[in-house]
């Protein structure tokens, strides 16, 4: 056992000793994440960053009642901490704000709009429709489609209701209550009283803003929670490339066979191989949750939690890197795929994006990255939850380094020939 | 000093169809510095690699220090010390923080290692390089730093596998120095080498690996004289002319039924003429007998020869004399 960690620790210090791996392993995540922090405000004061105002313009060419329900919907209370309304006079100036990236949208209500919802009084009949128009920065999508779907809504009951005055119109005059010739006044009085002042706050209450903390403790979110870990996380396979590829280049340097030639078994120095992949991976991730701890004031959760979904990820992350070493055919190779594996796992596991509401298949092939399940873990225990929330992701960190372990020395195994000796 | 350390029986290697090694077998004697002399590619490396316990026998075997090849590869690997044709160190690590690993693999701990290290570092002549990081060392200066790796654990017998090469000559003394210092202070060295000038200044006895085989074992005395009297004409040629001679050499038609070249044929006393670099060497029977007529002959065929050496017989002869070729060939 001396042996085994007498070579793990010396491929910890080889690798550690390297000032330029080292600043691309741990300089490089805690710099990304950092940035990441910065542009979603984690560091904006507090610990939860607010979301902030979707800003938009609004522009009545209308006046009528039905207008000027939409506008008090869109600057009334209910809205005034998701909206920031400013009213302009110029469609065309509104345009351009949305355009310039000023707002996200512009609700454009053009003359006619009210109208467009009340029957002629002559013939009863409603004039064609006069829709609001929501003009969306691209730029802004989530901005946009919130502006659009309270547009919508507001629409749809409006609809709503001038097919209930018209219902209601129509029941009176089959039921003889009202003439025919005393429906179109009587249908612009039901309109009117439905679309008065006081009525505006029935029409928008079908819209209103709710806040909920998703998790068990209602601790505020903070997004370096969740990119502070993906970050770590990537990197974590580009250090275990680093070790997996000391597999080759050692044999390639003579140090494999000067090892083989003391008195060490080659299992001895495979496994102190093996130990010295895992090792360089969870000393890198310990020292990022060190570092982001110190300098971002991180809470990264209960420690014996982290500490064990350290080793499971470590683990897992040495499987995929034995994997690599054992199919490649020089150390060239094994960094190559190490770093098509690195930006795939990072992808596909969530280090960049949360993958909330990723299609099934992308999120049943996350699955196979040790990044999703190490990621599930990290941040449930910063949102506060209790150790039990890591059981799952580190059973399947911990199967998925058994199975890998197991292919590669299979692999090894059929070519320990080439590869352990001379 | 008559007790063989090292005793080899007909040791074998196949790499497929290729057979590195053919049946080699020789000793090497408790304290002497045993020489395997070869050119590239002989299969002294190879046969080093099967008493290394890097690479199994493809038939057999061997005793070192008491311990069977194959059987006991632990009790090998513990009785012998390595010192590989490849800088075997890691570059990012200081000299005393390899061969504090290296001295771990052996199991030496603590003070001891400590002390060990030190010895080593002394002996090697870098002590006060220790804290520096290996690659910040000069070629000359990592061969040493590979030898002491190999003598951190006081092995009875050390391999050597070409430590001179690519290094400079201030260094290669250095070290052809500390080989002779080794032997003298009891340590017994199995040392490969293609230079016939090492293996002269070096060996009590040597094996002259060629293709695989062992063509001939003994002391330099013993081994000159299956060359019997015969002596070298070395002739050193300008720069263009070895070119010609060098088209010539590998130009069949010309060469003599014993591989040799046909340039000196007829003339008396020449047994055998090779090419080595800008050189061509002339085995003959009497070096002032054959002199003006070599000479002649090289002026007549326009070859411009800017010196002639007169050599005793040497390894160089006995391997020409034996293959045909140079060692260097």
């Amino acid at each position: 056992m001396n042996k085994v960690l007498t070579i793990m620790w010396k491929d910890a210090r080889v690798l550690f000793g390297d000032w330029a791996a080292v600043a691309l392993i741990i300089a490089g995540p805690l710099v990304l994440a950092l940035g990441m922090g910065l542009v979603t405000g984690a560091f904006s004061g507090g610990d939860a960053p607010a979301i902030g105002r979707i800003p938009v313009v609004l522009v009545d060419e209308d006046g009528g009642q039905l207008a000027a329900a939409l506008a008090g919907l869109l600057t009334g209370n209910d809205l005034s901490d998701l909206l920031a309304v400013e009213a302009l006079t110029d469609p065309d100036a509104a345009r351009a704000r949305v355009a310039a990236g000023d707002a996200s949208a512009a609700v454009l209500i053009p003359a006619g709009f009210s109208d467009s919802f009340m029957p002629d009084m002559a013939t009863g009949e409603l004039p064609a429709p006069v829709a609001a128009v929501v003009v969306g920065d691209p730029g802004a999508p989530v901005g946009a489609a919130v502006v659009r779907s309270v547009v919508d809504a507001f629409a749809a009951r409006a609809d709503t209701a001038v097919a209930g005055v018209r219902a209601g119109l129509t029941q009176l005059a089959s039921s003889g209550a009202a003439s025919p010739a005393e429906l179109p006044a009587l249908g612009q009085r039901l309109g009117e009283a439905l679309f008065a002042d006081g009525a505006v706050a029935a029409t928008a209450s079908v819209i209103r803003v709710e806040t909920r903390n998703v998790t068990a403790t209602g601790q505020p979110f903070n997004p370096l929670a969740y990119f502070a870990p993906g970050m770590a996380l990537l990197f974590l396979m580009y250090a275990v490339t680093l070790g997996a590829r000391t597999l080759l280049s050692e044999r390639r340097e003579g140090t494999l066979a000067r090892m083989l030639a003391a008195p060490v078994s080659s299992a001895q120095v495979l496994g102190g191989k093996v130990g010295g992949i895992f090792l360089g991976g969870f000393i890198q991730l310990a020292a990022l949750i060190l570092l982001t701890t110190l300098l971002f004031r991180l809470n990264w959760g209960n420690p014996l939690s982290v500490a064990l979904l350290v080793v499971a990820a470590a683990l897992a992350a040495t499987g995929w890197g034995l994997l690599i070493a054992a199919v490649a055919a020089n150390s060239g190779q094994i960094t190559n795929m190490g770093m098509a594996l690195t930006l795939l796992f990072g992808i596909l596991g969530g280090s960049f994006v949360p993958l909330n509401d990723a299609w099934p298949a992308l999120d049943w092939l996350s699955r196979i990255t040790p990044n999703r399940w190490a990621l599930d873990g990290f941040t449930a225990l910063a949102a506060g939850d209790g150790g039990a929330a890591v059981l799952v992701p580190v059973a399947a960190l911990l199967v998925m380094a058994v199975v890998l372990f197991a292919a590669a020395a299979l692999l090894f195994r059929r070519r320990q020939g080439a590869l352990l000796t001379a | 000093m008559n007790t063989p350390i090292v005793t080899a029986r007909n040791l074998r290697k196949t790499f497929g169809d290729f057979e590195a090694v053919k049946g080699i077998s020789f000793s090497v004697l408790r304290g002497e510095i045993f020489s395997l002399l070869g050119p590239n590619g002989a299969g002294k490396t190879t046969t080093i690699n099967m008493l290394s316990c890097l690479l199994e026998p493809t038939a057999g075997t061997a005793e070192i220090a008491g311990h069977a090849i194959p059987g006991d590869t632990l009790g090998v690997r513990r009785a012998i010390g390595v010192v590989p044709q490849e800088i075997a160190l890691y570059d990012a690590l200081t000299a005393r923080q390899n061969l504090e690993f290296w001295g771990r693999l052996y199991d030496m701990r603590g003070q001891a290692l400590a002390r060990r290290v030190d010895e080593v570092l002394e002996q090697v002549g870098l002590l006060d390089r220790a804290q520096d990081k290996v690659k910040t060392f000069s070629g000359g200066m990592k061969r040493r730093i590979n030898i002491a790796a190999g003598l951190l654990h006081k092995p009875q017998l050390l391999f050597m596998d070409e430590p001179t090469v690519g290094i400079d000559p201030q260094s290669r003394r250095r070290i052809l120095d500390m080989v002779k210092e080794l032997r003298d202070g009891g340590m017994t060295v199995l040392y490969t080498t293609h230079y016939m000038e090492e293996a002269e200044e070096l060996s009590d006895r040597v094996g002259i690996i060629d293709q695989g085989q062992l063509i001939a074992l003994g002391t330099q005395a013993e081994l000159t004289r299956v060359v019997g009297e015969q002596e070298t004409l070395r002739l050193h040629l300008a720069e263009e002319a070895a070119a010609e001679v060098a088209a010539v050499g590998g130009d069949r038609a010309a060469a003599s039924p014993d591989g040799g070249l046909s340039l000196f044929n007829g003339l008396p006393g020449v047994l055998r003429v090779s090419t080595v670099d800008h050189q061509i060497v002339v085995n003959v029977a009497d070096a002032g007998a054959a002199l003006p007529g070599v000479v002649g002959r090289a002026n007549t065929l326009g070859l411009h020869v800017r010196s002639v050496d007169i050599e005793e017989p040497n390894l160089e002869a006995v391997f020409l004399h034996l293959t045909g070729r140079g060692l260097r060939n």
